[in-house]
């Protein structure tokens, strides 16, 4: 069996970054990417918007996915196309398949990029008739990026996510109507910026607290119903109205696609849905780390690749060795929070912890706590749950951290 | 002219198509739907039930027995899936006591393997059953299928020896002078025989023949949720609860997939065609599940669907024969146990009276092409690399497998086709991440435009479907 210093799984932004960071650190490193090509999902993002913070200039995805290509073809980093990973074990031997056959190989150590895939109408059980016409935003970007279809005539929009606005605007563009766009919760979920440039400027009315709870059409979808909801997310009896489509667009949340992470039976989080990781990004395997969107979810592609450099720091430290620390303290947050990453820490350095909160919070105070003492105290004006937030604990902090990191929001 | 021409391609016709392929008769299959297997057949429980609920007397009871006992030879000859996975019936509570003894004692008399066991090795046979489960019959030979797969893999035989099928051929009308004229949306097709398999439309042509007839169909719409395969480890058999009379109740089970399957309700509708989810159907669901098993978590779920069961207003299937017109109607379930039985009974009953069936020689094999293991798939790759180019990642699915499925001699024609025959869509991402290459293999492999590729009958990827121009 062919042995590897680490392994790569995932050509995207996460993955491209930790095998170029990889190479600078003079680590040798396989990369497998499924598709044919690499660069992932950015090169269906044909707007504009990345790489403000990476590359100090405004780009679009495939762009940015070129800028990260030719610097990863540049250093000659090995990497396979088409190559499916089938099974991830906990000895850390992959099977993949690709057109030269199925491969068995170990790795010292592997770098989990896989990405994330699409919540569809399945999972959130919308239901109505069995009509076609029904897409998760991605897949009509696809169709109309990558392929050149536009599957839509008049469309109406599930979820004001970041893909969801951008596809109002790209499907107006590509001559559709946009009819719509309905949130199910009492604000947007997408970066502000997307509001203006997708929504307001083509007027596409967006309707908040509303969703779909009907599809109609046999045969190609003829209409929907949309309600109101109430404070739970329920909808409202006597709220309903219908608008005539031909298309439905879901872009209700992405997901971690780690059906290997699961199967090779390393510790998952529910709320992430991403597996745990200790402040190296590493998993409850060590040796196996992860990071980009099949960590957690994303909402600028920058951040993503920062965490496939940091991933390499991490799997240089492991692979040399270096400071191994058996110590574990688990961040914790209250009720306020969706998630915090990461899930535990050790105290031999600055941490960054990241985080969500569940719902818009205005002039609070991020108050982060060790049992019973209080190490920092952030003022916030504003926290939404459509941006990730970040902060560094530095050194001097670290050592006042007993059992517990807690993060927690007061008045 | 044909000697049988049979109509309908659901489990039935082409079971029928099956059997009937191996006799020196012509036979052909008009089927109005772009792909086979397409309605009541597509939508069901996928059990072969082992037989011991229909009253006695009833050709349900008779047919159900028969087609159990048929399957598994059936199912090897065509290397199809078929796994005898064993079922609980279930009670929740004393009151139900009676009834489970009145079913092991019928499963006795119809010589039906049945155990009748109490909690604890209930508990050990199932760890997920639900706390408040009493006691219940165990049926070892209870079996699962893939319901469209058997059907393909009939028709797919039937084919290759001899049989003719026509999709998107209507039946429109029925004439009897000294032949049968079966008038279609494709021209007249005639025949000395006709059979009438058409499931939701079982009445409609029934009368087309005799517009007397005074056959009655009620129409039971069925709703169920299925969850993502890596699930599979939470439910080892099929969990019945007790029949009532609104039929088998909403069971449990674990597809041959992996996938675990609840439901379905049943309600009579109006619009055979509505195979709509509700949601009072799929709470219906939640709540009748979670008296027999514990609940998964919801976000597990990755699809709903509906069923429609055309159950005739007799209780029992309609199986009868005018003057060579042979009415096959009202089959709901155990339609899908019994298919094998109701075809062997149409050729016995009717077929041998009417015709000198001599069994053919040199009959065409046809074997089913399974799921690929890794070791058969890395062969494969050294004659073909496309093997080697997975399309569908959820179900380890490649290029060359939906090739396959294109140009089987009943090969995929839809998005929907392909689907069913190899499982790309069926997955957790349910084609979000595959559909477009699929839609693109097709269009290479039947050389038609992308958009001109339907996902089912008239239904394409863009909304003006096959006539659009503003590509």
């Amino acid at each position: 069996m062919r042995h590897v210093k680490c392994v790569v799984i995932g050509g995207g932004s996460a993955g491209l970054a930790a095998a170029i960071q990889l190479k600078k650190y003079n680590i040798d490193c396989l990369l497998l990417e499924k598709e044919d090509v690499l660069g992932g999902i950015l090169n269906q993002c044909i707007h504009n918007g990345f790489g403000l913070t990476r590359f100090k200039e405004e780009l679009t995805g495939p762009s940015y996915a070129e800028r990260l290509v030719s610097e990863f073809h540049d250093l000659g980093i090995e990497f396979e196309l088409d190559s499916t990973v089938i099974k991830l074990n906990s000895d850390k031997s992959i099977e993949y398949i690709n057109p030269k056959g199925v491969h068995k190989i170990q790795a010292e150590s592997i770098v989990l990029a896989l990405g994330a895939r699409e919540r569809t109408r399945g999972n959130i059980m919308i239901p109505g008739d069995r009509s076609v016409g029904v897409w998760t935003a991605g897949s009509a970007q696809k169709y109309l990026n990558i392929d050149g279809y536009c599957v839509g005539k008049r469309v109406f929009i599930l979820g004001s996510g970041d893909i969801g606005l951008i596809m109002a605007r790209r499907m107006t563009i590509a001559k559709a109507k946009v009819v719509g766009v309905a949130e199910i919760m009492p604000y947007s979920n997408g970066l502000t910026r997307n509001l203006v440039q997708c929504l307001y400027d083509y007027d596409i009315p967006l309707y908040l607290s509303t969703t779909i709870t009907r599809i109609n059409g046999n045969g190609r979808v003829q209409s929907i119903e949309l309600s109101r909801v109430d404070e739970n997310l329920k909808p409202l009896s006597g709220t309903e109205f219908n608008i005539e489509v031909d298309t439905v667009l879901l872009s209700v949340g992405l997901i971690p696609d780690n059906i290997i992470t699961e199967n090779a039976g390393i510790e998952m989080d529910p709320r992430t849905k991403g597996p745990k990781i200790n402040q190296y990004y590493e998993t409850s395997i060590p040796g196996i780390f992860a990071c980009g969107n099949g960590l957690h979810i994303h909402d600028v592609v920058d951040f993503v690749s920062e965490e496939g450099d940091m991933v390499a720091k991490s799997v240089e430290r492991y692979l040399n060795q270096l400071g191994k620390s058996d110590l574990s303290i688990p961040v914790n947050s209250d009720s306020n929070f969706i998630y915090v990453l990461p899930q535990t820490i050790d105290k031999s350095q600055a941490v960054k912890l990241k985080f969500r909160v569940k719902r818009p919070l205005k002039n609070v105070k991020l108050v982060i706590r060790t049992k019973d003492e209080i190490i920092m105290t952030l003022p916030k004006t504003q926290l939404l749950p459509a941006e990730l937030e970040m902060i560094t604990l530095p050194l001097p902090l670290i050592d006042k951290i007993q059992d517990e990191v807690r993060l927690e929001i007061i008045a | 002219m044909y000697d049988i021409i049979i109509i309908g391609s659901g489990i039935i016709g082409s079971m029928l198509a099956y059997d009937l392929s191996r006799f020196n008769v012509s036979v052909c299959v008009l089927e109005k739907n772009v792909e086979i297997m397409n309605e009541v057949s597509s939508s069901n429980s996928g059990l072969v039930h082992v037989g011991y609920d229909p009253e006695d007397g009833t050709l349900k009871a008779q047919l159900n027995l028969i087609g159990a006992k048929r399957y598994p030879q059936i199912a090897k000859d065509l290397n199809v899936d078929y796994k005898q996975v064993g079922s609980l019936l279930v009670s929740n509570s004393m009151d139900e006591h009676e009834a489970l003894l009145k079913y092991a004692q019928r499963a006795t008399q119809r010589k039906i393997d049945v155990k009748y066991i109490q909690q604890d090795e209930i508990r050990r046979m199932e760890p997920n059953i639900s706390d408040s489960v009493l006691e219940a019959l165990f049926f070892p030979t209870t079996a699962i299928i893939t319901p469209w797969q058997m059907g393909f893999a009939c028709m797919n035989f039937a084919v290759l020896n001899g049989v003719k099928l026509f999709r998107q051929t209507k039946v429109i009308g029925i004439d009897k002078n000294e032949y049968y004229t079966v008038h279609t949306t494709q021209g007249v097709f005639e025949s000395k025989c006709v059979i009438n398999c058409t499931g939701l439309n079982g009445v409609d042509v029934a009368k087309y023949h005799d517009p007397n007839s005074k056959h009655q169909l009620e129409f039971r719409k069925g709703e169920y949720q299925v969850s993502d395969i890596r699930d599979e480890s939470y439910l080892n058999h099929v969990i019945y609860p007790m029949p009532s009379k609104l039929g088998k109740g909403v069971l449990a089970l674990k597809t041959i997939e992996g996938n675990l399957m609840f439901g379905p309700t049943s309600y009579v509708i109006d619009n055979r065609y509505d195979f709509s989810t509700t949601v009072n159907g799929l709470n219906e669901v939640d709540s009748k599940i979670s008296q027999i098993i514990k609940p998964l978590a919801k976000n597990r779920m990755i699809r709903q669907f509906a069923g429609v069961r055309p159950g005739s207003v007799t209780k029992d299937f309609i199986i009868e024969n005018k003057d060579g017109f042979i009415n096959v109607i009202g089959i709901d379930s155990p339609g899908l146990a019994s298919a094998p039985g109701i075809s062997e009974y149409v050729i016995e009953s009717f077929l041998k009276k009417d015709f000198e069936l001599e069994s053919k020689m040199n009959l065409v094999d046809f074997k089913w092409k399974k799921h690929l293991s890794s070791n058969e798939r890395n062969e494969l790759i050294k004659d073909d690399s496309r093997y080697g180019r997975i399309v569908c990642v959820c179900e380890t699915i490649s290029e060359k497998e939906i090739m396959n499925a294109i140009h089987l001699p009943v090969g995929a024609r839809s998005i929907k086709g392909v689907k069913r025959i190899t499982r790309p869509g069926s997955g957790r991402c349910q084609g979000g991440f595959c559909e477009s290459e699929v839609v693109r293999i097709l269009a290479r492999e039947l050389n038609v435009d992308m958009k001109d590729i339907p996902y089912d009958n008239d239904v394409f990827l863009t909304p003006l479907g096959g006539h659009d121009e503003t590509r």
